[in-house]
C-alpha cells in the first residue's frame, strides 16, 4: 500500500482538490483507494458529499479505540473511500504530542488498511505542526501543491528546512506547481525557470481553472462531472507522473 | 462489510412495476436503462476462476471497462477502463489489472469464455446530502451462445451496499425478501454464462473421442438447467401452460441421469439431490395434471351433444379453483428457499468440476459401463413388465410400462453421445410407437380418472345436467381406452422384436470408444 499526503505549509494552496481529484483518479486506474481527510474544516468531506463526522472523534481514532473500519465510507465512486473529517481532528496536535512516537502512531493506524487498499491519500490541514511530523515520518510520498509566487516558495522552504532538520528524509517530496495562472509573468517565469528549492518538481502542472472552482458546487471529483475539461487533463497528467514514479 | 446480494426475480411483478416497487418503496432513483455486454475473460484453464477470480469486461453504452472481482461477492479487486480487450496480461503490465493478473495467469491467453447480452436497470438512493447510499439493478440478461442463439436468464436485482451506509442496505434486504419475496442466490453470474460455453461444446460435436462423449452428456445436463430455470419466470407469468410442462420434463430428465449417474459417485453425494428432484417433480405434478385437465375438457366439451355443453361452466369454474391452489403450493415452492438451494447445489455441482471429473475418461466408474448397466436394466424390466400385456391388464402396471419405457428412452438420449451416430435413434424410432400407444391408454385412464373426481365434486341436485354431461364424455374415454388396449400388444411385440432386441444388446456390450467389461 502506497501512502501519499497533500501538504502544505500555507493554506489555500489546492490541495484539497489535488488530494480528491488524484485520488478520484488512482480510483479509476484500478487502485483501491483511500482517502483521509485529516483536516477539521472538511472540505474532502464536503466535496464528496459524506458528513465530517466519526464515531468516537479523532482521539478514539488516533489511539486506535475505534476500529478504522468501521468509520469509512464509501464515496459515490467505485474503488474510493473516504475516511471522513471529524472536528475534533483540530486536536489532533495534541493528541499526537502526548504520544512519544507521532509517526509510529499514525503508522499503526494505516497499517490495517493494507489488505483492503492499494493507495491512501491523506489530505493534510494547513501548517508545519506534529501532525505533519507524523505525517513526514509515516507516508511513501508527499506531494506538494505550490502556487509560483514568492509567498507559497517561501512556504515550501519552510517545509524542507523542518524535514532536514528533523530527519524525514526517508519520504519522497514531490512538489507540483498548483493554480497557475499563464497570463501572469511571475508564474510563467517561474515554471521556466524553477528555483533549486523545488528539486524533482514534477512536470505537469495544475491551472487556475473554474472547473476547479466548480467542485465545491458540484460536489465532485473534476473528472467526474467535466472530464474533457483543461483541469481534468492536467490533473489526469499529474496522476500518470504520480503513478510512474510510486506505484 | 457485507458483500452484495442478488435476487432472483420472480415474475409476480412486471419490470415496469418493480421499477416503481423500488422507486416508492426504497426511495430509489430510477437511473434509466443501459445495454450492457459482458465478457468473462479466463485462461483455457480456468485459471482465474480456479483462484475464485472473475475478469469481467462490462461495456455499457461506449464504455468499456475490466474488472477483477471476487468471484460471488464480487468484490472489486482492480478495474481498468480499456479501449481493447487484452490478450495477455503483459499487454496490461503497466496497470495494476495487469500486475494483479500477471501472477495467476503468467503468459497464458485470455480468452472469452462465456458471454451475456442485455439490459440493465440502474438505480440508487441518496441521502439528504445527495450521497449514494445504496445502490440497486436490475439485470435483464441473455447468454450468447452463437451468433444466432441465446438462453435467457432469470432476471435479478442486485443489491450493492455503499460502505459505511449499511442500515439502508439492511432495510432493503429485508423489504426485497419479505415484501417482494425474491429468492436471494449466492451464485455469480459467471456460473450461468459457464454454463453456456459448455453446452456451445455440445452444438460444436467438435470431437469424437471418449473426452468429448463425456462432454456432450455434461452438456446435455447443463442444458436441461438451463431449460428448467428459463422456465420459472414463464410459470410465474402463467402465461403457457407449456412453460410447465417443459420445466417438468428437464427435471425428469435430470432425474433418469441422476439414478444413473449416481454410481459415479460416493453413495450420499447424489441422494439428497434426487430427493429433492422427486419432490419438486412431485409438488409440480398437481398444477400440470389440472392443466391437462382443463385444455381436454375444453377439447371434449365439442363432443358433447348442445344441451350438455353449457352444463361445463360449474365444471371448469371449479376445476380452476382448484388449479389456482396447486399453482399457489408449485409457487411457494419455487420461490422457498430450497429450491434456490437445490439449484444452486446441482449448478454448483455441474460447473464446478466435480461431475465432470467423475465423468472423465478413466475415472473408477468408467461412463460406458454406467450406461450399458442403465441401459440394460431398464430394458430388462421393460421385457418383464411388458410380458404381461393383455387387452385385461390393469391399468397401474400399464402405467408402470409406461414410465419404465419413459426412463429408458430418457436414458438412451442421455448416452447417445457415447455411440455411433444414428445407432440409438433407431431404437428410439421403434420405442415409438409404443410409446404412443401407452400414451394414448394414459390420457384415457387419466382423463377418466378426473372426470370422475369432477364428478364427485359436483353437487348432483344443483347440477344434474353436468352430472349428465360428465357421463357421456367418461363413455367416450372408455371406447378410446378399450381401443388403445387393442392395439398395444402389437405395438409392444414390435419393438420387442429379436432385431430389437439385439440392437439394444449390442449397446449394452460396445460404445464407439471399445467394449465394457
Amino acid at each position: 500500500m502506497i501512502s501519499i499526503a497533500l501538504h502544505s505549509a500555507k493554506g489555500g494552496v489546492g490541495k484539497t482538490a489535488a488530494a480528491v481529484n488524484l485520488a478520484y483518479l488512482a480510483a479509476q486506474h484500478g487502485y483501491r483507494t483511500l482517502l483521509w481527510d485529516l483536516d477539521s474544516q472538511a472540505a474532502t468531506s464536503f466535496y464528496l458529499r459524506v458528513k465530517p463526522k466519526i464515531k468516537g472523534g479523532g482521539k478514539a481514532l488516533l489511539k486506535g479505540k475505534s476500529d478504522v473500519d468501521d468509520l469509512i465510507k464509501g464515496t459515490d465512486f467505485e474503488n474510493l473511500d473516504l475516511l471522513p473529517s471529524d472536528f475534533s481532528y483540530r486536536k489532533f496536535d495534541v493528541i499526537l504530542d502526548d504520544a512519544k512516537d507521532a509517526g509510529r502512531l499514525l503508522r499503526k493506524r494505516l497499517k490495517p488498511l493494507k489488505n483492503d487498499y492499494d493507495a491512501v491519500f491523506l489530505d493534510c490541514p494547513p501548517g508545519v505542526s506534529v501532525l505533519t511530523e507524523a505525517v513526514l515520518d509515516a507516508c511513501t510520498a508527499i506531494l506538494a501543491p505550490v502556487i509560483p509566487t514568492p509567498l507559497s516558495l517561501n512556504a515550501v522552504s519552510q517545509l524542507l528546512d523542518f524535514r532536514q532538520r528533523k530527519g524525514y528524509t526517508h519520504s519522497l517530496y514531490l512538489p507540483f506547481y498548483s493554480m497557475v495562472d499563464k497570463r501572469k509573468s511571475l508564474h510563467r517565469g517561474l515554471i521556466e525557470h524553477p528555483p533549486a528549492l523545488l528539486e524533482g518538481l514534477l512536470e505537469s502542472h495544475i491551472p487556475y481553472a473554474s472547473e476547479v472552482e466548480q467542485m465545491g458546487t458540484k460536489r465532485a471529483p473534476v473528472g467526474a462531472f467535466a472530464p474533457r475539461s483543461r483541469a481534468a487533463e492536467c490533473y489526469g497528467a499529474l496522476w500518470t507522473e504520480v503513478s510512474r514514479r510510486l506505484f | 462489510m457485507t458483500s452484495i446480494r442478488s435476487y432472483l426475480v420472480g415474475e409476480t411483478l412486471s419490470s415496469s412495476e418493480l421499477a416503481s416497487w423500488l422507486c416508492r418503496q426504497l426511495e430509489m432513483t430510477d437511473d434509466g436503462l443501459s445495454k450492457v455486454s459482458l465478457r468473462y475473460l479466463d485462461t483455457a484453464d480456468w485459471d482465474l476462476y480456479r483462484h475464485n477470480l472473475v475478469l469481467e469486461e462490462c461495456i455499457v453504452e461506449k464504455d468499456r471497462r475490466l474488472r477483477l472481482m471476487t468471484l460471488g461477492e464480487r468484490r472489486l479487486l482492480s478495474s481498468l477502463e480499456s479501449k481493447k480487450r487484452p490478450r495477455f496480461s503483459f499487454e496490461i503490465v503497466e496497470s495494476l489489472l495487469g500486475k494483479r493478473l500477471a501472477p495467476i495467469i503468467g503468459t497464458a491467453e485470455l480468452l472469452c469464455m462465456a458471454r451475456m447480452k442485455g439490459k440493465i436497470h440502474c438505480f440508487h438512493r441518496r441521502n439528504e446530502d445527495g450521497k449514494t447510499v445504496l445502490k440497486l439493478q436490475l439485470e435483464m440478461l441473455n447468454v450468447v451462445k452463437s451468433k444466432t442463439a441465446s438462453i435467457s436468464l432469470t432476471p435479478r436485482l442486485q443489491l450493492t451496499p455503499v460502505r459505511g451506509y449499511q442500515d439502508y442496505f439492511d432495510s432493503a434486504h429485508m423489504a426485497i425478501q419479505k415484501e417482494l419475496g425474491f429468492t436471494a442466490t449466492k451464485q455469480d453470474r459467471l456460473l450461468s454464462a459457464r454454463t453456456s460455453t459448455i453446452v456451445n461444446l455440445a452444438d460444436e460435436d467438435m470431437r469424437s473421442d471418449a473426452e468429448s462423449a463425456a462432454e456432450s452428456i455434461h452438456a446435455k445436463l447443463l442444458e436441461w438447467l438451463e431449460t428448467a430455470k428459463a422456465n420459472v419466470a414463464g410459470i410465474y407469468a402463467d402465461s403457457d401452460p407449456e412453460h410447465l410442462h417443459d420445466f417438468r420434463v428437464s427435471i425428469r430428465r435430470t432425474r433418469a441421469a441422476l439414478k444413473h449417474l449416481r454410481k459415479a459417485f460416493p453413495p450420499a453425494r447424489i441422494k439428497p439431490l434426487a430427493r429433492e428432484f422427486a419432490d419438486l417433480a412431485q409438488n409440480s405434478s398437481p398444477l400440470r395434471d389440472f392443466d391437462v385437465m382443463i385444455a381436454n375438457l375444453k377439447q371434449q366439451q365439442h363432443e358433447l351433444p348442445d344441451e350438455h355443453r353449457s352444463e361445463m361452466t360449474p365444471i371448469f369454474r371449479l376445476l380452476r379453483a382448484e388449479r389456482t391452489e396447486a399453482r399457489r403450493r408449485l409457487l411457494n415452492w419455487l420461490s422457498s428457499q430450497r429450491y434456490g438451494q437445490l439449484i444452486e447445489q446441482w449448478e454448483e455441482m455441474l460447473v464446478g468440476g466435480e461431475l465432470k471429473s467423475a465423468l472423465a475418461p478413466g475415472s473408477p466408474h468408467p461412463l460406458e459401463q454406467i450406461a450399458a448397466e442403465g441401459i440394460s436394466e431398464l430394458f430388462h424390466l421393460t421385457l418383464a413388465q411388458g410380458k404381461s400385456i393383455s387387452p385385461t391388464t390393469e391399468s397401474t402396471l400399464l402405467h408402470e410400462l409406461r414410465k419404465t419405457l419413459k426412463k429408458l428412452r430418457y436414458t438412451l438420449e442421455l448416452f447417445e453421445p457415447l455411440y455411433k451416430k444414428g445407432k440409438i435413434k433407431k431404437i428410439l424410432k421403434s420405442l415409438k410407437g409404443l410409446q404412443e400407444g401407452l400414451g394414448e391408454l394414459q390420457d384415457a385412464d387419466v382423463q377418466m380418472e378426473s372426470l370422475r373426481w369432477v364428478r364427485a365434486q359436483i353437487d348432483h341436485k344443483t347440477h344434474p345436467g353436468s352430472i349428465t354431461a360428465i357421463d357421456a364424455l367418461i363413455e367416450l374415454r372408455r371406447e378410446q381406452e378399450q381401443q388403445a388396449r387393442r392395439e398395444l400388444g402389437q405395438a409392444f411385440e414390435a419393438f420387442t422384436t429379436l432385431e430389437g432386441r439385439r440392437r439394444i444388446a449390442s449397446l449394452c456390450a460396445t460404445t464407439k470408444h471399445g467394449s465394457t467389461s
